[in-house]
């Protein structure tokens, strides 16, 4: 009812990251020293990134120690598979692709992430974050501080830590997640400290890391997807500066935000559901020079820090420290629920926080807890201040499972008898306890403190793999078969940072058969099960993990490029010739090492031939530039692959990036109409293009704007695209041929109301994935962009789709308003329909 | 077997500050692990580039070596800093302050430059103690530990010591050694 209450629908999803502004646990500036605050959080422009992509590069100046087995191929895949998490958020428009080794120099020019190796003294495992950033964009609404380079350094000595591990893993996540701009956050997140993280390899990111990135670099999707919540948290009406709001599903994730320096909160990213909200302190700082919990402090314009509020008590909404007594928030989709305030209460100092959970699936502890309700251990080990005096509980501790799911009993609140500084909590669960992260209470000295995820319930034990054995299969393949426990068809196999693909998966055995990644001469990969339940084989193979040992190769493999020069400033298209390679789609990435020059679209033509569009930046520096070309654990170097010439200013440069001039979008197909970007191209002149090698007629050539018809008989896939005029020709570069965009057929109905759910039915969709995905299907509609609520496929004709969706109130009124069906990049042309009133209800129906 | 459990977390478990990961050392650890420890003033900072990382530059002047060469100065790096026009920053880095005294854990690395210990862990700042003596003090662990070695349960060390205290923990260390 208080949600109803104060349920305002503030916005729907175009207006969802504008106005009030949001601020996860970002760095962050203001532009003023006073209130109204507008965070300004400092991340990578995305407009100046090619296809929004930030390009990592890895130092070839280490590691140089390393554990036994170990390799740098491993700890490649392990730091790629590392980006791909992050690269991986659906609802950030963020991505990350391998930019190639780099051997550490200057500092370059264009935006990136540089991974290095470095001495770092002992204390230290690894740093990350953003080093060079530029001097803010000022937006009304969107202000930020371009990051405009960022650097992860590893140690140089990693014999203690073989990369395989957890601990290994997570650290690379983490300080990745710094270098996009992301700081720490106290909701069992990657970004929490390792004190509370509740993330594991098979369950790297949390919701409030998706929401915490997502917020940074917004997609469509995140505003579409995900619900809001915002207020003021304050004491005496003061408001206090960085209070960690939190909402927290029962039995599900938690997503945080922090207060402005007047108290403000607007808490994105919460996936539609019900959600308890509370605010609590952050903890003291452990570091110097930095805010409580380790924070960085926001910055005024002259650089000074906006200093913490006071330390208050934690509430769940509205205002009590009971669970039972707080309000239950319904989140909807592109809703905003307004004036979810706290008055809150001073307090001297916390009794309780940062919280470890530990439990023993086997032989080691594993953090955060897992807990099988059908196992016999059923207790987690705690540590955290303020849990156990003189080896005892606190005198006055209480602890629960929110949302009742697991029940401590009498006396299940113990010393842990190994270790009585460590708090022992035993549980008892029903049929009903199910599976997932549950949410601790802990309360002592009428101080409460919430651990987001610190149980984790499942139903089966860790998987387990107890052997490795290489086969081949029916056409004379390797194979590798997997012996053990709990491994099922779902289960993912990792050698190393690689997934292998489960080809099939022997229940009765209890053996999975898997290919394995490409490899690399003698390279041995451990080899790691990761189940959906969060659980790993780490758990309980970490002592003596399973590998897997590749053959020795009968000939080194190498590389040659053509070209081998390109000017600064120039589009091309380059091919690679391998030898003794074994390239393979969806496992061979490569790069120059410089964001310099950037691989805008790469092609894996067969194991030995690989061609990509390559852009060489206009300030980049002249000289001879290396090629790495990865293949699973092939490491394949050329280092001197490409030279960089002195830019030409005269000569035609080809941008790639082709749209359709009829709708704009990046997606052209043959017998259409094609339009490039064309450095240096005279308005009129003759220029003469064929896509390969077959003529195309050119319509215009108009201030630097090639627009062609593009051959009717040429296929979908690449092609090559070269442009001359007379005898002087631009460097080709390959297009891709998308097949012809969807065909609206008919419309259920005109004129419509907003509201009314309309049926188009369309020709063409191409992707029989649209059934199960179908707000794959886009309607635009006077421009207001609509997700397809359902495509089923016409009873007359399976190449034909039914597409419904409710017009949106935001759609213009009018007699011509256009409909146009997309799916992805293709779109149709546009059909007009009638937009009427409410109060002209439609009387006519095509 | 639940004590070796322990050893094996315990070992694994670093801890982080933003934008790095640590490892809590304890005192002990940080004495034997240290190339170096001195009581020194900062009498100069500058900054430069290492690839693509900007380290500062302390210039130390050592008023007492508890540890390692008895050298009248040292360099001692931390990164961040500002050189050639571009600034960086890493949060939790040790805020040394110009003409400010303290005391520091130092290592040296094959490299030959010379690090503070664990980030920040390695800096005692010093203050009088009201009484005629100096204080030397560190942010203190809030974390239960074990001791490496051992595996024992141990308290975090009181990490507010008198000076003289603290110089006669690394002699006994040394000592001990």
């Amino acid at each position: 009812m208080v949600a109803a209450r104060k349920l305002m629908v503030a916005a729907v999803a175009a207006t969802l990251l504008s106005g009030t502004a949001f601020a996860h646990y970002h760095f962050l500036h203001y532009k003023s020293r006073n209130a109204p605050f507008a965070p300004v959080p400092e991340k990578f422009d995305l407009k100046a990134l090619p296809n929004q992509t930030l390009f990592y590069f890895i130092s070839d100046q280490g590691p140089e120690q390393m554990a036994p087995g170990d390799s740098r191929a491993s700890f490649l895949s392990q730091i790629r598979m590392a980006a791909d998490v992050w690269s991986g958020v659906e609802t950030s428009e963020l991505r990350l692709e391998f930019g190639g080794l780099f051997t550490p120099g200057a500092l370059q020019a264009n935006p990136g992430v540089d991974i290095l190796f470095d001495e770092i003294p002992p204390g230290l495992v690894a740093m990350g974050g953003p080093t060079v950033r530029a001097s803010m964009v000022d937006a009304e609404a969107n202000s930020f501080v371009p990051i405009l380079r960022s650097v992860l350094i590893l140690q140089k000595d990693l014999s203690q830590r073989p990369s395989y591990t957890d601990s290994f893993f997570q650290t690379v996540v983490h300080e990745m997640g710094h270098a996009l701009g992301l700081q720490h956050t106290m909701t069992s997140s990657v970004m929490a400290t390792q004190v509370t993280r509740a993330t594991t390899k098979s369950r790297p990111l949390a919701a409030d890391d998706v929401a915490g990135l997502s917020a940074l670099y917004p997609a469509q999707a995140f505003a579409e997807r995900t619900g809001s919540v915002s207020g003021r948290v304050a004491t005496d009406g003061v408001g206090v500066h960085l209070a960690s709001v939190v909402a927290v599903a029962p039995n599900g994730t938690a997503v945080s935000t922090l207060t402005d320096p007047d108290g403000h909160y607007r808490l994105v990213g919460l996936t539609p559901g019900q959600y308890y909200l509370y605010v609590h302190p952050l903890p003291p700082a452990a570091q110097q020079g930095l805010g409580p919990a380790d924070v960085v402090l926001p910055v005024d314009p002259d650089g000074q820090p906006f200093e913490a509020g006071p330390v208050f008590e934690t509430v769940f909404y509205p205002g009590t420290k009971n669970i039972q007594a707080a309000a239950v928030l319904g989140v909807q989709a592109g809703v905003t629920l307004e004036g979810y305030d706290f008055p809150v209460t001073r307090r001297g100092g916390l009794d309780l926080f940062g919280v470890t959970t530990y439990s023993f699936p086997g032989n080691y502890a594993v953090k955060p807890a897992f807990i099988n309700v059908n196992g016999p251990r059923n207790f987690l080990v705690a540590s955290g201040v303020g849990l156990t005096t003189d080896s005892a509980p606190s005198p006055g501790l209480t602890a629960a499972v929110m949302g009742g799911t697991a029940l401590i009993p009498e006396g299940g609140i113990k010393a842990y008898s190994p270790a009585p500084v460590f708090l022992q909590l035993d549980f008892g669960f029903n049929p009903f306890s199910g599976e997932g992260p549950r949410h601790l209470l802990f309360s002592r000295n009428n101080d409460l403190y919430v651990l987001p995820a610190g149980l984790n319930l499942v139903n089966k034990q860790p998987p387990s793999i107890t052997a490795v054995s290489p086969a081949l299969d029916g056409s004379g393949n390797r194979v590798a078969i997997l012996s053990g426990s709990n491994l099922t068809r779902d289960t993912r196999i990792l050698f190393d940072g690689l997934r292998a693909q489960v080809v099939s998966a022997d229940d009765t055995a209890g053996t999975l058969t898997v290919v394995p990644p490409v490899g690399g001469p003698n390279h041995q990969a451990v080899v790691t099960a990761l189940n959906g339940d969060g659980q790993t084989s780490m758990f309980l193979d970490a002592a003596a993990p399973p590998q897997y040992k590749y053959d020795a190769v009968e000939a080194a493999p190498y590389l040659s490029v053509l070209p081998s020069s390109l000017p600064a400033g120039s589009e091309a298209m380059v091919d690679i010739y391998g030898a003794n390679t074994h390239f393979t789609p969806g496992q061979t990435v490569i790069g120059f090492g410089t964001s310099d020059i950037v691989v805008r679209r790469m092609w894996v033509l067969s194991p030995d031939r690989l061609r990509a569009n390559v852009h060489v930046g206009t300030l980049a520096a002249e000289g001879i530039a290396r090629l790495t070309v990865v293949t699973g654990f092939e490491i394949v170097e050329h280092p001197f692959a490409l030279l960089v010439q002195p830019a030409n200013p005269a000569a035609f440069v080809v941008n790639p990036r082709a749209v359709n001039p009829m709708t704009g979008l990046p997606s052209i197909y043959a017998g259409g109409q094609a339009a490039v970007e064309v450095a240096n191209l005279p308005a009129g002149a003759a220029v003469a293009v064929t896509l390969n090698d077959q003529p195309a007629t050119v319509v215009s050539v108009e201030d630097g704007r090639l627009i062609f018809v593009v051959p009717a008989g040429l296929g979908t896939g690449t092609a090559i695209l070269r442009i001359s005029v007379g005898t002087v020709a631009a460097y080709p570069v390959v297009l891709v041929l998308d097949a012809a965009p969807p065909a609206v057929l008919a419309i259920s109905k005109s004129p419509v109301v907003p509201g009314e759910e309309l049926v188009v039915t369309v020709a063409g969709l191409g992707d029989p994935g649209v059934i199960g995905s179908p707000r794959k299907v886009r309607i635009l509609v006077g421009g207001v962009e609509h997700a397809a609520a359902e495509v089923t496929p016409s009873e007359s004709d399976p190449a034909v789709y039914l597409v419904r969706f409710v017009l949106s109130p935001a759609v213009p009124q009018g007699d011509q308003v256009p409909l146009i069906v997309r799916i992805g990049d293709r779109a149709s042309l546009p059909v007009p329909i009638a937009v009427h009133s409410p109060e002209q209800p439609p009387t006519d129906s095509l | 077997m639940k004590r070796l459990v322990w050893i094996t977390l315990w070992l694994l478990a670093p801890i982080f500050v933003p934008a790095a990961t640590l490892e809590r050392l304890s005192l002990d650890e940080m004495i034997e692990k240290s190339t170096a420890i001195v009581r020194g003033k900062i009498v100069s900072a500058g900054a430069s580039f290492h690839g693509p990382v900007i380290y500062t530059h302390f210039s130390v002047q050592v008023l007492e070596h508890w540890k390692g060469d008895d050298v009248a100065q040292v360099d001692v790096v931390v990164p961040g800093g500002t050189a050639k026009g571009l600034h960086q920053t890493f949060a939790g880095t040790p805020q040394l302050e110009p003409g400010g005294e303290y005391v520091l854990f130092l290592w040296k690395g094959k490299s030959g430059l010379t690090h503070v210990i664990g980030l920040s862990q390695g800096v005692f700042t010093l203050k009088s103690d009201g009484d005629g003596g100096m204080l030397a003090t560190r942010s203190a662990s809030t974390e239960a530990m074990l001791d490496r070695r051992t595996g024992q349960v141990v308290n975090d060390e009181t990490l507010r010591l008198r000076v003289g205290d603290l110089r006669a923990r690394v002699s006994a260390a040394a000592r001990a050694r």
